[in-house]
Protein backbone atom coordinates (compact mmCIF):
# COMPACT_ATOMS: atom_id res chain seq x y z
CA UNK A 1 0.00 0.00 0.00
CA UNK A 2 1.38 3.37 -1.03
CA UNK A 3 0.80 6.05 1.60
CA UNK A 4 1.34 9.53 0.20
CA UNK A 5 0.06 13.05 0.88
CA UNK A 6 -3.10 12.43 -1.14
CA UNK A 7 -3.83 9.27 0.86
CA UNK A 8 -3.24 11.08 4.15
CA UNK A 9 -5.54 13.89 3.12
CA UNK A 10 -8.24 11.43 2.14
CA UNK A 11 -7.96 9.36 5.33
CA UNK A 12 -7.26 12.14 7.80
CA UNK A 13 -10.66 11.71 9.43
CA UNK A 14 -10.13 7.99 9.83
CA UNK A 15 -6.70 8.72 11.32
CA UNK A 16 -8.20 10.91 14.01
CA UNK A 17 -11.26 8.72 14.54
CA UNK A 18 -9.38 5.45 14.99
CA UNK A 19 -10.73 4.19 11.70
CA UNK A 20 -7.45 2.80 10.39
CA UNK A 21 -6.05 -0.63 10.84
CA UNK A 22 -2.83 -1.02 12.79
CA UNK A 23 -0.83 -1.42 9.58
CA UNK A 24 -2.43 1.66 7.98
CA UNK A 25 -1.85 3.58 11.14
CA UNK A 26 1.86 2.74 11.25
CA UNK A 27 2.32 3.67 7.59
CA UNK A 28 0.47 6.92 8.04
CA UNK A 29 2.58 7.87 11.07
CA UNK A 30 5.74 7.10 9.15
CA UNK A 31 4.67 9.35 6.28
CA UNK A 32 3.64 12.20 8.55
CA UNK A 33 7.00 12.16 10.34
CA UNK A 34 8.82 12.49 7.04
CA UNK A 35 6.43 14.89 5.24
CA UNK A 36 6.55 18.54 6.29
CA UNK A 37 3.17 19.39 4.68
CA UNK A 38 1.28 16.54 6.27
CA UNK A 39 3.01 17.09 9.61
CA UNK A 40 1.95 20.73 9.63
CA UNK A 41 -1.60 19.77 8.79
CA UNK A 42 -1.81 17.26 11.63
CA UNK A 43 -0.10 19.60 14.09
CA UNK A 44 -2.60 22.33 13.26
CA UNK A 45 -5.48 19.98 14.01
CA UNK A 46 -3.88 18.77 17.24
CA UNK A 47 -3.12 22.37 18.29
CA UNK A 48 -6.82 23.04 18.48
CA UNK A 49 -7.21 20.77 21.52
CA UNK A 50 -5.21 22.85 24.03
CA UNK A 51 -6.97 25.95 22.78
CA UNK A 52 -10.30 24.31 23.44
CA UNK A 53 -9.20 23.15 26.89
CA UNK A 54 -8.02 26.63 27.77
CA UNK A 55 -11.21 28.12 26.39
CA UNK A 56 -13.23 25.66 28.46
CA UNK A 57 -11.33 26.53 31.64
CA UNK A 58 -11.99 30.19 31.02
CA UNK A 59 -15.68 29.54 30.48
CA UNK A 60 -15.86 27.38 33.59
CA UNK A 61 -14.18 30.08 35.66
CA UNK A 62 -16.79 32.56 34.48
CA UNK A 63 -19.58 30.14 35.33
CA UNK A 64 -18.18 29.42 38.80
CA UNK A 65 -17.44 33.05 39.64
CA UNK A 66 -19.81 34.67 42.12
CA UNK A 67 -22.63 36.25 40.25
CA UNK A 68 -22.25 39.91 39.82
CA UNK A 69 -24.53 42.12 37.83
CA UNK A 70 -22.95 43.31 34.65
CA UNK A 71 -21.26 46.67 34.80
CA UNK A 72 -23.55 48.01 32.13
CA UNK A 73 -26.59 46.84 34.12
CA UNK A 74 -25.26 48.46 37.30
CA UNK A 75 -24.50 51.75 35.57
CA UNK A 76 -27.79 51.67 33.72
CA UNK A 77 -29.74 51.00 36.90
CA UNK A 78 -27.93 53.77 38.75
CA UNK A 79 -28.64 56.25 35.97
CA UNK A 80 -32.29 55.18 35.82
CA UNK A 81 -32.77 55.54 39.58
CA UNK A 82 -31.09 58.96 39.58
CA UNK A 83 -33.23 60.13 36.70
CA UNK A 84 -36.38 58.90 38.44
CA UNK A 85 -35.46 60.69 41.68
CA UNK A 86 -34.72 63.93 39.81
CA UNK A 87 -37.97 63.64 37.90
CA UNK A 88 -39.94 63.20 41.11
CA UNK A 89 -38.16 66.13 42.73
CA UNK A 90 -38.82 68.38 39.74
CA UNK A 91 -42.41 67.20 39.65
CA UNK A 92 -43.06 67.88 43.30
CA UNK A 93 -41.28 71.24 43.43
CA UNK A 94 -43.81 74.07 42.93
CA UNK A 95 -43.01 76.27 39.98
CA UNK A 96 -44.69 79.33 41.59
CA UNK A 97 -42.21 82.17 42.09
CA UNK A 98 -42.47 84.52 45.08
CA UNK A 99 -44.85 87.35 44.34
CA UNK A 100 -46.79 85.47 41.73
CA UNK A 101 -50.43 84.48 42.15
CA UNK A 102 -51.17 81.01 43.50
CA UNK A 103 -51.44 77.94 41.35
CA UNK A 104 -54.21 77.51 38.84
CA UNK A 105 -57.51 76.60 40.39
CA UNK A 106 -58.78 73.09 39.69
CA UNK A 107 -61.95 74.45 38.06
CA UNK A 108 -60.01 75.24 34.91
CA UNK A 109 -59.82 71.51 34.17
CA UNK A 110 -63.44 71.52 33.09
CA UNK A 111 -62.49 73.43 29.93
CA UNK A 112 -62.39 70.82 27.13
CA UNK A 113 -59.50 72.40 25.24
CA UNK A 114 -57.33 72.40 28.34
CA UNK A 115 -58.29 68.89 29.36
CA UNK A 116 -55.79 67.41 26.89
CA UNK A 117 -52.84 69.08 28.56
CA UNK A 118 -54.29 68.95 32.02
CA UNK A 119 -52.17 66.86 34.41
CA UNK A 120 -53.61 63.71 36.00
CA UNK A 121 -55.77 64.15 39.10
CA UNK A 122 -52.95 63.18 41.43
CA UNK A 123 -50.67 65.87 40.04
CA UNK A 124 -53.40 68.49 40.22
CA UNK A 125 -54.02 67.63 43.84
CA UNK A 126 -50.35 67.95 44.56
CA UNK A 127 -50.19 71.39 42.94
CA UNK A 128 -53.28 72.47 44.83
CA UNK A 129 -51.89 71.20 48.09
CA UNK A 130 -48.65 73.02 47.52
CA UNK A 131 -50.57 76.23 46.82
CA UNK A 132 -52.41 75.78 50.11
CA UNK A 133 -49.34 74.84 52.05
CA UNK A 134 -47.40 77.88 50.89
CA UNK A 135 -49.81 80.82 50.74
CA UNK A 136 -48.76 84.11 49.28
CA UNK A 137 -46.86 85.88 52.07
CA UNK A 138 -47.94 89.33 50.90
CA UNK A 139 -51.63 88.48 51.19
CA UNK A 140 -53.36 89.50 54.44
CA UNK A 141 -54.61 86.63 56.55
CA UNK A 142 -58.20 85.77 55.89
CA UNK A 143 -60.68 86.16 58.80
CA UNK A 144 -62.11 83.07 60.34
CA UNK A 145 -65.67 84.37 60.11
CA UNK A 146 -67.12 85.95 57.00
CA UNK A 147 -69.01 89.14 57.78
CA UNK A 148 -72.20 89.91 55.85
CA UNK A 149 -71.72 92.08 52.84
CA UNK A 150 -72.36 95.73 53.55
CA UNK A 151 -72.22 96.96 49.98
CA UNK A 152 -75.31 95.91 48.10
CA UNK A 153 -75.35 95.45 44.37
CA UNK A 154 -78.03 96.79 42.05
CA UNK A 155 -80.05 93.59 42.22
CA UNK A 156 -80.18 93.51 46.00
CA UNK A 157 -83.55 94.03 47.74
CA UNK A 158 -84.49 97.50 49.00
CA UNK A 159 -84.78 96.46 52.60
CA UNK A 160 -83.76 93.19 54.17
CA UNK A 161 -82.50 93.09 57.75
CA UNK A 162 -82.26 90.64 60.63
CA UNK A 163 -82.77 91.15 64.31
CA UNK A 164 -80.13 90.04 66.88
CA UNK A 165 -81.93 86.69 67.16
CA UNK A 166 -81.49 86.08 63.42
CA UNK A 167 -85.06 86.63 62.24
CA UNK A 168 -85.29 88.55 58.99
CA UNK A 169 -87.40 91.64 58.48
CA UNK A 170 -88.68 93.36 55.31
CA UNK A 171 -90.84 96.43 54.65
CA UNK A 172 -93.90 94.19 54.68
CA UNK A 173 -93.40 93.71 58.39
CA UNK A 174 -93.88 97.46 58.98
CA UNK A 175 -96.81 98.02 56.66
CA UNK A 176 -99.83 99.51 58.48
CA UNK A 177 -97.64 101.54 60.84
CA UNK A 178 -95.42 104.58 60.59
CA UNK A 179 -91.79 103.42 60.47
CA UNK A 180 -88.70 105.41 61.25
CA UNK A 181 -85.58 103.65 60.03
CA UNK A 182 -82.24 105.13 60.97
CA UNK A 183 -78.81 103.82 60.01
CA UNK A 184 -76.22 104.08 62.70
CA UNK A 185 -72.56 103.36 62.98
CA UNK A 186 -70.03 103.12 65.81
CA UNK A 187 -68.04 105.82 64.12
CA UNK A 188 -70.98 108.25 64.34
CA UNK A 189 -71.91 108.55 68.00
CA UNK A 190 -74.03 111.62 67.30
CA UNK A 191 -76.41 109.68 65.05
CA UNK A 192 -76.64 106.97 67.75
CA UNK A 193 -77.51 109.62 70.30
CA UNK A 194 -80.17 111.08 67.99
CA UNK A 195 -81.77 107.68 67.53
CA UNK A 196 -81.77 107.14 71.27
CA UNK A 197 -83.41 110.48 71.93
CA UNK A 198 -86.10 109.83 69.29
CA UNK A 199 -86.78 106.40 70.80
CA UNK A 200 -87.05 107.85 74.29
CA UNK A 201 -89.51 110.44 72.99
CA UNK A 202 -91.67 108.39 70.62
CA UNK A 203 -90.91 104.84 71.59
CA UNK A 204 -94.09 104.50 73.56
CA UNK A 205 -96.23 105.32 70.50
CA UNK A 206 -97.74 102.05 69.35
CA UNK A 207 -98.44 103.43 65.87
CA UNK A 208 -94.78 104.15 65.35
CA UNK A 209 -91.97 101.68 64.86
CA UNK A 210 -88.44 103.02 65.30
CA UNK A 211 -85.44 100.85 64.49
CA UNK A 212 -81.74 101.50 64.17
CA UNK A 213 -80.00 99.53 61.39
CA UNK A 214 -76.30 98.84 61.29
CA UNK A 215 -74.30 97.73 58.28
CA UNK A 216 -71.85 95.93 60.57
CA UNK A 217 -72.70 93.14 62.93
CA UNK A 218 -71.49 94.84 66.08
CA UNK A 219 -72.90 95.16 69.53
CA UNK A 220 -75.25 98.02 70.32
CA UNK A 221 -73.51 100.92 72.00
CA UNK A 222 -73.97 101.21 75.70
CA UNK A 223 -76.66 103.34 77.30
CA UNK A 224 -79.00 102.87 74.33
CA UNK A 225 -82.38 101.20 74.28
CA UNK A 226 -83.70 101.52 70.72
CA UNK A 227 -84.14 98.25 68.87
CA UNK A 228 -81.37 97.42 66.45
CA UNK A 229 -81.30 95.44 63.23
CA UNK A 230 -78.51 94.28 60.97
CA UNK A 231 -78.45 94.86 57.24
CA UNK A 232 -78.32 91.66 55.15
CA UNK A 233 -76.82 93.03 51.97
CA UNK A 234 -79.87 95.09 50.98
CA UNK A 235 -79.68 98.56 49.52
CA UNK A 236 -81.40 99.79 52.65
CA UNK A 237 -83.62 102.22 50.70
CA UNK A 238 -80.50 104.11 49.65
CA UNK A 239 -79.65 105.15 53.20
CA UNK A 240 -76.12 105.83 54.34
CA UNK A 241 -74.82 105.74 57.93
CA UNK A 242 -76.19 108.71 59.84
CA UNK A 243 -79.32 109.04 57.66
CA UNK A 244 -82.95 108.14 58.26
CA UNK A 245 -86.17 107.58 56.35
CA UNK A 246 -89.75 107.99 57.55
CA UNK A 247 -92.33 105.70 55.98
CA UNK A 248 -96.09 106.08 56.25
CA UNK A 249 -98.58 103.26 56.79
CA UNK A 250 -98.57 102.43 53.06
CA UNK A 251 -94.78 102.12 52.99
CA UNK A 252 -94.22 105.35 51.08
CA UNK A 253 -91.29 107.57 51.92
CA UNK A 254 -92.49 110.70 53.69
CA UNK A 255 -89.16 112.12 54.75
CA UNK A 256 -85.48 111.31 54.56
CA UNK A 257 -82.47 113.16 55.84
CA UNK A 258 -79.66 113.22 58.35
CA UNK A 259 -80.21 112.00 61.89
CA UNK A 260 -78.10 114.85 63.23
CA UNK A 261 -78.79 117.77 60.90
CA UNK A 262 -82.48 117.09 60.34
CA UNK A 263 -83.20 115.96 63.88
CA UNK A 264 -85.38 118.97 64.74
CA UNK A 265 -87.55 118.83 61.63
CA UNK A 266 -87.99 115.08 62.10
CA UNK A 267 -88.99 115.51 65.72
CA UNK A 268 -91.45 118.22 64.73
CA UNK A 269 -93.04 116.13 62.05
CA UNK A 270 -93.44 113.20 64.43
CA UNK A 271 -95.04 115.36 67.06
CA UNK A 272 -97.48 116.93 64.56
CA UNK A 273 -98.48 113.60 63.13
CA UNK B 1 -17.67 0.74 31.75
CA UNK B 2 -19.85 -1.24 34.05
CA UNK B 3 -23.35 0.07 34.29
CA UNK B 4 -25.17 -0.44 37.52
CA UNK B 5 -28.93 -0.49 37.19
CA UNK B 6 -30.50 1.79 39.75
CA UNK B 7 -34.22 2.08 40.28
CA UNK B 8 -35.66 5.58 40.35
CA UNK B 9 -37.33 5.04 43.73
CA UNK B 10 -33.98 4.08 45.29
CA UNK B 11 -32.29 7.35 44.32
CA UNK B 12 -31.63 10.01 46.91
CA UNK B 13 -31.98 12.82 44.42
CA UNK B 14 -30.81 15.54 46.77
CA UNK B 15 -27.56 13.71 47.50
CA UNK B 16 -27.10 12.83 43.83
CA UNK B 17 -27.64 16.44 42.79
CA UNK B 18 -25.08 17.57 45.33
CA UNK B 19 -22.60 14.95 44.11
CA UNK B 20 -22.96 15.61 40.38
CA UNK B 21 -23.53 19.33 40.44
CA UNK B 22 -19.92 20.18 39.55
CA UNK B 23 -19.91 17.71 36.68
CA UNK B 24 -23.25 19.00 35.41
CA UNK B 25 -21.92 22.54 35.54
CA UNK B 26 -19.09 21.51 33.23
CA UNK B 27 -21.57 19.90 30.87
CA UNK B 28 -23.61 23.09 30.97
CA UNK B 29 -20.54 25.18 30.18
CA UNK B 30 -19.70 22.89 27.29
CA UNK B 31 -23.29 23.01 26.02
CA UNK B 32 -24.18 26.65 26.57
CA UNK B 33 -22.85 29.44 24.45
CA UNK B 34 -22.74 31.80 27.42
CA UNK B 35 -21.07 30.51 30.60
CA UNK B 36 -23.02 32.95 32.73
CA UNK B 37 -26.14 30.94 31.95
CA UNK B 38 -24.57 27.65 33.07
CA UNK B 39 -25.68 27.89 36.68
CA UNK B 40 -29.26 28.60 35.68
CA UNK B 41 -29.19 25.77 33.19
CA UNK B 42 -28.01 23.29 35.83
CA UNK B 43 -30.64 24.50 38.25
CA UNK B 44 -33.43 24.12 35.74
CA UNK B 45 -32.11 20.72 34.64
CA UNK B 46 -32.10 19.48 38.23
CA UNK B 47 -35.68 20.64 38.70
CA UNK B 48 -36.72 18.85 35.52
CA UNK B 49 -34.77 15.79 36.54
CA UNK B 50 -36.46 15.70 39.93
CA UNK B 51 -39.88 16.02 38.36
CA UNK B 52 -39.15 13.35 35.74
CA UNK B 53 -37.22 10.97 37.96
CA UNK B 54 -39.89 8.28 37.50
CA UNK B 55 -38.92 8.10 33.82
CA UNK B 56 -35.31 7.22 34.69
CA UNK B 57 -34.98 3.58 33.64
CA UNK B 58 -31.55 2.99 35.14
CA UNK B 59 -29.95 1.92 31.85
CA UNK B 60 -27.18 4.52 32.19
CA UNK B 61 -25.46 6.32 35.05
CA UNK B 62 -27.61 8.98 36.67
CA UNK B 63 -25.09 11.70 35.88
CA UNK B 64 -25.28 10.86 32.17
CA UNK B 65 -29.09 10.92 32.34
CA UNK B 66 -28.95 14.30 34.07
CA UNK B 67 -26.36 15.49 31.55
CA UNK B 68 -28.80 14.79 28.73
CA UNK B 69 -31.32 17.04 30.45
CA UNK B 70 -28.66 19.71 30.87
CA UNK B 71 -27.86 19.58 27.15
CA UNK B 72 -31.54 19.88 26.20
CA UNK B 73 -32.08 22.77 28.59
CA UNK B 74 -28.95 24.50 27.27
CA UNK B 75 -30.12 24.18 23.67
CA UNK B 76 -33.59 25.49 24.50
CA UNK B 77 -32.10 28.26 26.62
CA UNK B 78 -29.84 29.36 23.78
CA UNK B 79 -32.74 29.38 21.35
CA UNK B 80 -34.92 31.46 23.64
CA UNK B 81 -32.09 33.89 24.40
CA UNK B 82 -31.15 34.06 20.73
CA UNK B 83 -34.68 35.08 19.90
CA UNK B 84 -34.64 37.85 22.45
CA UNK B 85 -31.10 39.09 21.82
CA UNK B 86 -30.68 38.24 18.21
CA UNK B 87 -27.97 40.63 17.27
CA UNK B 88 -26.61 41.67 20.61
CA UNK B 89 -23.04 40.95 21.56
CA UNK B 90 -22.03 40.70 25.20
CA UNK B 91 -18.63 42.27 25.16
CA UNK B 92 -18.32 41.60 28.87
CA UNK B 93 -18.36 37.88 28.13
CA UNK B 94 -15.10 38.14 26.25
CA UNK B 95 -13.25 38.83 29.47
CA UNK B 96 -12.73 36.66 32.54
CA UNK B 97 -13.99 37.87 35.89
CA UNK B 98 -11.79 36.68 38.75
CA UNK B 99 -12.84 35.95 42.31
CA UNK B 100 -11.52 39.29 43.55
CA UNK B 101 -13.70 41.11 41.04
CA UNK B 102 -10.93 42.01 38.60
CA UNK B 103 -11.37 41.14 34.96
CA UNK B 104 -8.89 39.97 32.33
CA UNK B 105 -9.19 39.82 28.59
CA UNK B 106 -9.27 36.33 27.14
CA UNK B 107 -5.80 35.27 25.93
CA UNK B 108 -5.51 31.60 24.96
CA UNK B 109 -2.07 30.12 24.46
CA UNK B 110 -0.72 29.02 21.12
CA UNK B 111 1.64 26.15 21.95
CA UNK B 112 2.28 25.09 18.39
CA UNK B 113 2.77 28.60 17.13
CA UNK B 114 0.47 27.76 14.28
CA UNK B 115 -2.19 30.38 14.63
CA UNK B 116 -2.17 34.13 14.53
CA UNK B 117 -2.14 35.57 18.05
CA UNK B 118 -4.82 38.08 17.20
CA UNK B 119 -6.97 35.32 15.80
CA UNK B 120 -6.66 33.40 19.05
CA UNK B 121 -8.36 36.27 20.81
CA UNK B 122 -11.43 35.38 18.80
CA UNK B 123 -11.42 31.71 19.80
CA UNK B 124 -14.70 32.10 21.61
CA UNK B 125 -16.29 33.71 18.60
CA UNK B 126 -15.09 30.92 16.34
CA UNK B 127 -16.19 28.22 18.75
CA UNK B 128 -19.62 29.76 19.05
CA UNK B 129 -19.91 29.92 15.28
CA UNK B 130 -19.72 26.14 15.13
CA UNK B 131 -23.06 24.36 14.95
CA UNK B 132 -24.17 22.72 18.19
CA UNK B 133 -23.64 19.20 16.83
CA UNK B 134 -19.93 19.98 16.20
CA UNK B 135 -19.28 22.39 19.05
CA UNK B 136 -20.68 20.30 21.91
CA UNK B 137 -18.62 17.13 21.36
CA UNK B 138 -15.45 19.16 20.84
CA UNK B 139 -15.86 21.22 24.01
CA UNK B 140 -17.03 18.20 26.02
CA UNK B 141 -13.65 16.64 25.35
CA UNK B 142 -12.30 19.21 27.78
CA UNK B 143 -14.71 18.15 30.54
CA UNK B 144 -12.72 16.38 33.18
CA UNK B 145 -13.24 12.64 33.15
CA UNK B 146 -15.69 12.63 30.27
CA UNK B 147 -14.82 9.94 27.74
CA UNK B 148 -15.89 9.52 24.14
CA UNK B 149 -18.46 6.80 25.05
CA UNK B 150 -19.89 9.07 27.74
CA UNK B 151 -20.10 11.98 25.32
CA UNK B 152 -21.96 9.63 23.01
CA UNK B 153 -24.28 8.73 25.88
CA UNK B 154 -24.90 12.34 26.82
CA UNK B 155 -25.57 13.42 23.25
CA UNK B 156 -27.38 10.17 22.45
CA UNK B 157 -25.39 9.57 19.26
CA UNK B 158 -23.02 6.72 18.25
CA UNK B 159 -19.37 6.90 19.29
CA UNK B 160 -18.22 7.00 15.69
CA UNK B 161 -20.41 10.01 15.08
CA UNK B 162 -18.90 11.70 18.10
CA UNK B 163 -15.36 11.13 16.80
CA UNK B 164 -16.32 12.28 13.32
CA UNK B 165 -17.96 15.45 14.61
CA UNK B 166 -14.99 16.23 16.83
CA UNK B 167 -12.69 15.87 13.84
CA UNK B 168 -14.75 18.17 11.65
CA UNK B 169 -15.07 20.66 14.47
CA UNK B 170 -11.29 20.72 14.81
CA UNK B 171 -10.96 21.12 11.07
CA UNK B 172 -13.43 24.03 10.88
CA UNK B 173 -11.82 25.77 13.81
CA UNK B 174 -8.35 25.33 12.36
CA UNK B 175 -9.48 26.69 9.00
CA UNK B 176 -11.16 29.67 10.65
CA UNK B 177 -8.04 30.55 12.60
CA UNK B 178 -5.70 30.00 9.63
CA UNK B 179 -7.93 31.98 7.28
CA UNK B 180 -7.57 34.98 9.51
CA UNK B 181 -3.79 34.56 9.51
CA UNK B 182 -3.73 34.69 5.70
Amino acid sequence: MNVDCQWISKNLEALFCDGLTDEQHQLARAHIENCQTCRSEVQALIAVDPLIKNYFRQQLAIAQAPRRPRRSVVYGSAVAVTAAVLLILVWRTPSVKPGMPPAVAPQTQSVPAASVEAPPPVKTDEVTNIARAKPEPSQPPKPDRIEPAVVADVNAPDFLVTDPAGYSRTLEDYRGRVALIGVWSKDQPQSVASLERLYETFGSDTRLRLVGVSNERVQKPGNTSFPILYNQGSRLLGLKPGEFVLLDEAGSVKLRGSLVKDFESLSKLLRER
Amino acid sequence: MKTVAVRAEDIDFEAAAREHRSFLLQIAVASARNPIDAEDIVQEALIRGFRGLKRFRGDCPLRIWLSRIVVRVAINHHRSVARRLKRWVFFADLETVHQDGSSQAFEPPDPAGVFDREALMDIRKHVNRLPDEFRMPLVMLAVEGLTIPEIAGVLEIPEGTVKSRIFYARKRLKEALQTRKK
